[in-house]
């Protein structure tokens, strides 16, 4: 009996240590946040600091620029429409008009999503150069709102489960495809575009790679950018102003997985992960 | 599975043939333009080049496989793919095993259980950028809360990032801590469908938690830890740029320079775009042939 209550207690004190651990590098991250520039490079280190600084967050904001939260904003607003607009329109074509040669396209999509990005870096990086596109909004968003795979194959899957007597009906009553696509179907996808949303959102919110390519023209950068360049060893931010910096990029985020984690989480689980 | 018949198809062809056809191809427009020219000709395209030598200022130049066997004679790309090969196996089944214990741990009744997940979440919403920012000043050889902890314990302190026998085990305990949230995730999907009568009969028979564990959750959840063992390494191999990136890029000597990296390097440093676009083909090929195993387990495991 006793053993079985030591045992329990083990148990759960595990199960704290392992959050404790995983939530830790947060905590850090705060504490250093908000510490006196004084108290940042001191070892052993404080865990209370003497003064809380909130100037660190101001001093964040100027480093980081109104421009920078700008340009995140653009970017992953611009890659999830026009994601959504394209995958839905393309989704319901594959999941319910009949025709062929659309297969064809669907598989493309489906190998689209097995090639890692970073593949096709160098030629999409050309194509833009060719364009003309190099430094522009349109150069740094469209290639990404291009990569739809997962999108169509998502919103695919779920149109495919409405049922057909839908539109037949639909048809006897003379509605064409655009009419059953928006007054039948859009409505019934609500609940997929928010997981799509969610999942598209923090992907692009959190993308790096493309951006650092095509982007040399500072006025250009994303929140990611900056932060490495914050981060980079060249950089003279201190550490206390760089967590700031760290917290208030990842802010929109953590604020709508904090308000919305078990849907979060239910769409994560939903779609086996995106990737 | 999807409702969609085909008897559906053929009957809705009967009506509207032609008419149909246009719908779809209207309905597809957008996406089929966006998507032909900037990620599915980008693809072809890099197979295309990966035959080629270009380095931007002269046209290119075809050259066969020159490309393909210059990548077996490169030390450094060579040692790439095995540092991302060493990478997987520092981080994979670590990530794994970790994510199954806390899926088995909060897999009950207990106090807090809510704000215990959200703990466990946390890493998945903020970027790998920042995850990589905050692992630094962690790691920071001289006023790093890791080294303060290790010399509570008599341990000297170590400069993680800026050895090159620590600096690649460093990375992977920051990709670990990101995937473990997705891998957790999957297992708490799992972990519902695993029937709750086997627990009781085991109980019955006197087995304790951890035998439970052992004997009948991990053998239930099989096919989850398979694909998830897939989708770590595919994760892992083709996610790591940002975190090398802004810990390591690359150093001390090389040591983290993965494939990813030293592409990375060869297009956008060295400008030698035919080359970077060779590396990127072995990756693509590899991708494939981890696409393959995840198919041809996936229907062994069905059938």
């Amino acid at each position: 009996m006793n053993l079985e209550w030591i045992k329990k207690k083990i148990v759960v004190l595990l199960a704290w240590l392992l959050g404790f651990a995983m939530f830790f590098p947060f905590i850090w991250l705060f504490i250093t946040s908000i510490k006196p520039s004084e108290e940042v490079y001191l070892f052993p280190p404080e865990f209370i600091p003497s003064t809380i600084e909130w100037v660190n967050y101001l001093l964040a904001w100027d480093e980081l620029g109104l421009q920078t939260f700008i340009n995140s904003t653009i970017f992953t607003s611009a890659v999830l429409i026009g994601q959504a607009i394209m995958c839905l329109l393309s989704g319901f074509a594959l999941a319910k008009i009949p025709s062929k040669g659309q297969k064809v396209f669907f598989i493309l999509l489906l190998i689209s999503m097995m090639v890692p990005n970073h593949v096709s870096l160098v030629p999409t990086f050309v194509i833009i150069k060719n364009l003309d596109w190099i430094n522009t909004y349109q150069g740094l968003i469209i290639p990404m709102m291009a990569q739809t795979g997962f999108g169509t194959f998502l919103f695919r899957q779920f149109l495919a489960e409405i049922p057909d007597e839908m539109v037949e009906s639909a048809k006897m009553d003379g509605a064409n495809w655009f009419r059953i696509f928006i007054s039948i179907f859009l409505p019934l996808s609500k609940p997929i575009v928010a997981t799509f949303s969610c999942l598209t959102f923090l992907t692009a919110w959190n993308m790096y790679l493309w951006p650092l390519v095509l982007t040399q023209d500072t006025d250009l950068w994303v929140l990611t950018l900056k932060l490495a360049e914050m981060g980079s060893e060249y950089s003279s931010a201190p550490w206390n102003v760089l967590m700031a910096a760290n917290l208030l990029a990842a802010l929109p985020v953590i604020i709508i997985f904090l308000s919305a984690q078990r849907f979060f989480v239910e769409s994560l689980a939903s779609t086996g992960m995106k990737n | 599975m999807s409702s969609t018949s085909e008897k559906y198809f053929t009957h809705m062809k009967k009506g509207f043939k032609n008419r149909d056809n246009w719908w779809a191809l209207l309905f597809h427009l957008p996406n089929l333009l966006l998507f032909s020219i900037f990620t599915f000709i980008p693809i072809v395209f890099a197979i295309v080049l990966s035959f080629y030598n270009w380095n931007v200022v002269e046209s290119p130049t075809f050259i066969g496989i020159d490309n393909f066997i210059k990548f077996f004679h490169d030390e450094r790309a060579v040692t790439g793919l095995k540092l991302n090969i060493l990478l997987i196996l520092y981080s994979v089944p670590t990530a794994v095993i970790i994510s199954f214990l806390m899926a088995v741990l909060i897999n009950r009744k207990m106090v807090g259980v809510n704000i215990l997940k959200t703990m466990y979440f946390f890493p998945i919403i903020i970027s790998l950028v920042s995850s990589a920012v905050i692992w630094k000043w962690i790691y920071s050889k001289n006023f790093g809360i890791l080294n303060y902890f290790l010399n509570l314990f008599g341990i000297p302190s170590v400069d993680w990032l800026g050895d090159d026998r620590t600096a690649l085990i460093a990375v992977a305990i920051v990709i670990i801590w990101k995937h473990i949230p997705a891998t957790l995730i999957i297992y708490m999907a799992a972990l519902q469908s695993v029937p709750k009568h086997l627990y009781e009969a085991a109980s019955l028979d006197g087995a304790s938690s951890w035998k439970k564990m052992i004997y009948i959750t991990w053998p239930m959840v099989s096919n989850a830890t398979l694909i998830l063992f897939i989708l770590n390494m595919i994760w892992t191999f083709f996610g790591s740029f940002d975190a090398i990136s802004v810990l390591t890029q690359g150093g001390p000597y090389g040591s983290t320079n993965i494939l990813i990296y030293y592409l990375y390097e060869k297009a956008f440093v060295e400008l030698q775009l035919g080359y970077a676009s060779a590396l990127g083909t072995v990756l693509i090929v590899i991708s494939l042939i981890i696409t393959w195993v995840q198919f041809s387990l996936n229907k062994r495991g069905e059938g």
